[in-house]
């Protein structure tokens, strides 16, 4: 390992870099000494400023096709169980590592600008870097329990963000539900890691030198998740079935759970819209860009537990079980999600939605087989939706914390660049050639028309349709909110081109346009061969470069469809000739509809009105009200009847209580002494 | 050879006890002559336990070595009991800092009493033999009796003193018998001359009547410092009536003793008779892991909660104990690692308790409700401490601690083991439920009335807080780093076990008669 370069071995440092400086902030908040908000900033910037700049040139490194680099020291060992923590750096952990720290870096300086008159400023940078330092954290792990524990911090971080106003009820509620929601999806990812743990524990028993459940042999021996997997399909240990569904299978549903959760899947979306309760930077880079996008990357990571195989030495995507369910809900998500975006009013809500819908996309392109389409899409979705957000933070600034988009309008004049990026943000989420979002979209599109599992005759036109409600309301949130005539009372702020506010919107916008030709081959485009791009090159799973055969046909109806849905939206919002959302709210037919979708599903109302108080919180206090009567109650009663004994027996000795411990302490060593001596000896 | 170089070579060992020594001195005298500057004795013993620390930490590693002719063992044991007394210590005396203003005039004493007792757990980490054993133990006995009698205006704190003595004295006399017992048998009162005779009298493996009521005896003086059921009695009352700061080192400090005795004594004396004493302090074990947990279940008064709480950690420490044996000594790494782990938590949650009940004047559950609107840093440390204690993995300090232990208990590979471990786990469901109670009720429910009436911000400058507070971060810092460094720590612990009785030691075992 002579080879390997420097920079792959100190890359621990970008994740002890925000550490540092969170610690710092923390411990002079507990000093008591008064650090200056400059300090407080410059020490959260500069810890990720450093992480970008390692990042880029890790990537750099790697692009030169250096070995991917993975180390691990003993953490945890009790005999022959072994758990380690380390540090994996390769192509796809680069990918991850320039996406976070770039959105990271802007954001902080963003919030400089953002949040310049909160009492909380500097508690909010340790957050921010408390946060950025556990993703990172998360991307470069080597196994599944490390990555569980990032998992879990990184989760800790979103609560602490969410409710960083905790005195508004609305955000403490939202920080509960979100506690909440990522338990049930976490119970279910830990409880499938053991379980997958169990089923190939003599493997990693055998390899015993480097630790369990591990992402990546860097010895070249396959001691790794496909390894064990393999191991566990020979042995049959992963091959039984209960209830009619491979062992493999049921591994892989449980810890599909957690991403389900933390990428805002249906069921365990609910949390991701209320989570906007968060100040706008926290919405951007946690809840847009990162945390989110952590289920779309653990999947990536750890992709044999989804693969089929039934070959044990040749896994296939086709006929997975596992891929299958994450394709479906990732499809399902998506034109859900879509649907109550179209009617939602509150500006960071309706994008929330759309990020639901987003990440939808990025799990059909894992769950279809398009490995390099779903990454893609996060790598691009990340840029593109922290401007949004970002754009938005800027629009709510700018109006005093209005949020309505039904009292905005005319924007464009007083926010001109604000305006530019969310008009470049809004045609790259829409997939308009030539932009980022369409690179990927369509990779994902062309993916999930080529798949072969259940239900692949319905699930490329769910895509292909969900395109296009996807334009319709990115650009009914655009028309609503700059332009036509400014239907608010509050006087909105003039933005400018060099505030910390825009700039790091500017600066995302660049690889909001651009990003996409880093997976466009426009060879492949012009003929049919199958050269691989340049980020499908990068990122690849297994022995080659995948890539998506170009579908000229499936391109040219998702474009069309793409454009009809902007042609829609400016008819209805802009020029107001096709009065549809009237009649859409209207209409006897349709009216259902409408309500069915801005009232999100009813998912809400289920969990909370029916689920919870109506079963469970019942259910609940009645097993308590059990417990209560037949033990606490019992120990209770017993305390006092022994105290009662006791004070009885002592009002007739005429003791003091002294003297009533002391003669326990001899009569328990005279009968102690006689057990031992009649009966253990 | 002159008598002045003999002690004189073994003094030079002893730097860490002269530290603490000198502070004594100090803080005894100080108040005296200079009452205006009362804050400077806890700072010179903070000092002189952190110079300890440095020192003790240099010592680590050292080769083993007899020290006054035998009364006294420097190995890694000793050292490793040490290193976590000086812990324990400076913990104890940031938490205390704030709280001494309830002892009036008396605040100087406090600390010279407190440093005294981390004394003689210094000492009793090291004794090898049965005089300096007694009087270890009794230094710390007596100190401790002086502490928990430390808030003269309150009758309760009167109370615990005096009950706390009464029982004391009794454990003392039956200690006293055993230890003649031994002296009587053998003639002998270093540890290793006693089980020399031991062997040469047939006494083991196969001990007569009288060595077993005579082990008895010892252990139930053990089992009184460590309040185990059933030598347990005292504890509630003592804990509850005891200043906080004192009680917090009762449940860790003075039992960090008892665990150095039973160690010793049982490594030392017993190692060949194995089946007597693990099968009494087996059983005693479960009952304080059932004994402990149910009735902590049933307490309102934080205080008393960590109290009944602390005894079923001792049934959880003593699984480690049972399970040690020459063949086994992953047991005693066990007990150590738990042991610093324990006195991170307990302290910590400890010192929650003292700063809730400094600033809302109440440590009862229910009036905890919604504490984290007004004092978030207190309530998440405390959280922590709590859910440790609990053995949840937040962060995983005491889970591993736990696993660590039950791991030795399952390596017994016995019927007692499996059962030990068994009630464990049974044991910790209600311990889970009462310490996430109160994390619960202070992190989810609405503020209590007491708790709304809180100022919003403390003062800085002028709180009595401060340290506290900085008692706690420790606490909280140190289960970080167990958690992150549990296979360095673990390495600790088991570089801490003296493996073998024939491992070379120098120092001569006679001393010098005039």
């Amino acid at each position: 390992m002579s080879d390997v370069s420097p920079l792959l071995q100190s890359a621990y440092w970008i994740v002890l870099a925000p550490v540092i400086a969170a610690s710092a902030i923390i411990l002079s908040y507990l000093l008591g000494i008064k650090i200056n908000r400059t300090v407080a900033m410059g020490l959260s910037v500069g810890a990720v400023a450093y992480g970008f700049i390692h990042s880029i040139l890790i990537f750099l490194v790697l692009r030169d096709n250096a070995t991917p680099y993975v180390t691990n020291i003993d953490w945890f060992v009790v005999s022959n169980f072994k758990l380690a923590v380390g540090l994996l750096v390769d192509n796809l952990a680069a990918v991850m590592l320039i996406v976070v720290t770039t959105v990271s870096l802007l954001v902080q300086i963003y919030t400089h600008g953002y949040m310049r008159e909160d009492p909380g400023y500097s508690r909010f940078y340790a957050y921010l870097s408390l946060f950025t330092a556990s993703m990172l954290g998360l991307v470069v792990s080597t196994n599944l329990f490390q990555m569980y524990i990032f998992w879990e911090l990184v989760g800790v971080c979103s609560y602490f963000l969410i409710g960083f106003w905790w005195y508004k009820p609305s955000a403490a509620y939202a920080c509960l539900k979100a506690f909440v929601v990522n338990r049930v999806g976490d119970f279910g990812f830990l409880v499938g890691i053991l379980f997958l743990l169990l089923a190939t524990f003599g493997f990693w028993q055998a390899h015993n030198d480097q630790g369990i459940l591990m992402f990546m042999d860097p010895s070249g021996h396959g001691v790794d998740l496909s390894g064990a997997i393999q191991w566990g399909m020979q042995h049959g240990t992963l091959t039984t079935t209960f209830l009619g569904i491979g062992a493999l299978t049921l591994i892989s549903i449980l810890i599909f759970m957690g991403p389900m959760a933390k990428s805002a899947q249906v069921p365990l979306h609910v949390w991701l819209p209320d989570a906007m309760e968060g100040p706008t930077p926290i919405s951007a880079l946690i809840h847009a860009a990162t945390m989110v996008a952590a289920g779309v990357y653990m999947v990536a990571r750890a992709y044999p537990i989804w693969l089929n195989w039934t070959d044990p030495l040749h896994p296939t995507v086709v006929g997975a079980e596992g891929l299958t369910v994450v394709a479906w809900i990732g499809g399902i998500t998506a034109f859900i999600a879509a649907t109550i975006a179209l009617t939602q009013f509150d500006i960071k809500r309706t994008l929330a939605w759309s990020t639901v819908s987003q990440l939808g996309y990025m799990f059909v392109g894992l769950g279809v087989g398009a490995f390099t389409g779903g990454i893609f899409h996060l790598f691009n979705h990340a840029f593109f939706k922290a401007m949004l957000f970002l754009c938005s933070g800027v629009v709510i600034h700018g109006l005093h914390g209005e949020q309505d988009m039904r009292n905005m309008g005319g924007l464009r004049k007083p926010m001109f660049w604000t305006s530019l990026c969310f008009l470049i943000g809004t045609l790259s989420i829409s997939g308009f050639p030539g932009l980022s979002g369409f690179f990927s979209k369509d990779e994902i599109i062309v993916g999930a028309w080529d798949f072969k599992g259940y239900g692949h005759e319905i699930l490329g036109w769910l895509m292909i349709f969900t395109a296009g409600l996807t334009a319709f309301y990115m650009f009914r949130m655009y028309l609503m909110t700059f332009c036509g005539e400014y239907r608010g009372q509050a006087h909105p702020h003039k933005d400018s081109a060099w505030s910390p506010l825009t700039t790091p919107l500017l600066v995302l916008a660049v690889p909001s346009i651009l990003s996409g030709y880093l997976g466009c081959n426009l060879d492949v485009l012009k003929s049919f061969s199958l050269n691989p791009n340049a980020f499908s090159q990068f990122i690849h799973f297994g022995q080659h470069a995948h890539v998506e055969e170009p579908n000229h046909m499936v391109m040219l109806i998702s474009i069309a469809v793409s454009l009809s849905g902007m042609v829609l939206a400016f008819l209805v919002y802009m020029t107001k000739a096709l009065p549809i959302n009237t009649w859409l709210t209207n209409a006897a037919i349709c009216k259902p509809f409408y309500n069915l979708f801005y009232n999100k599903w009813c998912f809400d109302y289920i969990y909370e009105d029916i689920f919870l108080k109506k079963i469970l919180l019942p259910v609940y206090t009645g097993i308590w009200n059990l417990i209560d009567m037949l033990i606490i109650d019992n120990i209770v009663n017993l305390n006092r009847t022994l105290a009662l004994v006791a004070a009885e027996v002592l009002k007739h000795t005429e003791n003091g209580r002294g003297q009533y411990y002391a003669m326990v302490i001899f009569a328990c060593v005279a009968g102690i002494t006689l057990y031992v001596w009649l009966y253990v000896r | 050879m002159s008598d002045n170089n003999f002690i004189l070579s073994a003094v030079q060992h002893l730097w860490p006890e002269i530290y603490i020594v000198i502070a004594i001195l100090f803080a005894s005298l100080w108040n005296l002559f200079c009452p205006s500057h009362k804050e400077l004795t806890p700072r010179v013993c903070l000092v002189a336990l952190i110079a300890a620390f440095i020192h003790l930490w240099q010592q680590f590693g050292g080769q083993p070595q007899l020290l006054f002719g035998g009364l006294f063992t420097l190995d890694n044991l000793t050292v490793c009991f040490g290193l976590i007394a000086c812990l324990v210590g400076i913990i104890v005396i940031l938490m205390s800092i704030g709280f001494e203003s309830k002892f009036r005039s008396n605040r100087g004493e406090y600390y010279t009493v407190l440093m005294a007792a981390i004394l003689s757990v210094l000492f009793l980490g090291g004794t090898t033999d049965l005089v300096m054993l007694f009087v270890s133990l009794e230094t710390l006995t007596i100190c401790c009796v002086m502490l928990s009698g430390f808030m003269k205006q309150d009758p309760k704190s009167n109370e615990a003193s005096l009950k706390y003595l009464l029982s004391t004295a009794a454990t003392t006399a039956t200690f006293l018998y055993g230890l003649s017992f031994f002296y009587g048998l053998t003639g002998q009162t270093n540890y290793m001359f006693i089980h020399q005779r031991f062997i040469e009298l047939g006494l083991t493996p196969a001990p007569s009547f009288v060595l077993v009521f005579a082990i008895v005896l010892v252990l139930s003086a053990i089992g009184f410092k460590l309040s185990m059921v059933p030598f347990h009695m005292w504890t509630p009352d003592v804990y509850e009536g005891a200043p906080t700061p004192v009680t917090a080192f009762l449940s860790v400090g003075a039992k960090l003793g008892g665990f150095a005795i039973a160690v010793r004594l049982l490594w030392f004396l017993f190692a060949d008779m194995a089946f007597e004493w693990t099968n009494i302090i087996g059983v005693l074990a479960i009952l304080s892991m059932i004994i402990g947990n149910i009735v902590a279940l049933s307490q309102n008064s934080l205080k008393r909660m960590l109290a009944y709480s602390s005894i079923a950690h001792v049934g959880y420490i003593l699984i480690g104990i049972t399970a040690f044996n020459q063949f086994n000594p992953q047991g005693l790494a066990a007990v150590i690692f738990y042991l610093i782990i324990y006195s991170f938590m307990n302290l910590g949650a400890f010192t929650g308790a003292i700063l809730i009940g400094n600033e809302l004047g109440t440590d009862n559950i229910n009036d905890l409700s919604g504490l984290i609107r007004k004092r978030p840093w207190l309530t998440l440390g405390l959280t922590v401490c709590l859910l440790n204690l609990a053995g949840l993995p937040i962060p995983p300090a005491g889970f591993f601690a736990k696993l660590f232990v039950f791991w030795a208990g399952m390596s017994m590979h016995s019927t007692l083991g499996n059962f030990l471990v068994g009630t464990a786990l049974l044991t910790s469901v209600p311990a889970v439920y009462y310490y996430s109670r109160v994390a619960i009720k202070m992190i989810v429910r609405e503020p209590s009335y007491v708790v709304n009436n809180l100022p919003n911000k403390r003062i800085r400058q002028t709180d009595p807080q401060n340290n506290p507070i900085w008692a706690l971060t420790i606490s909280i810092i140190g289960l970080i780093i167990g958690s992150i460094a549990v296979n360095q720590l673990m390495a600790f612990s088991n570089s801490s076990v003296p493996y073998s009785l024939a491992q070379p030691i120098t120092g001569s075992l006679n001393r010098p008669i005039n």
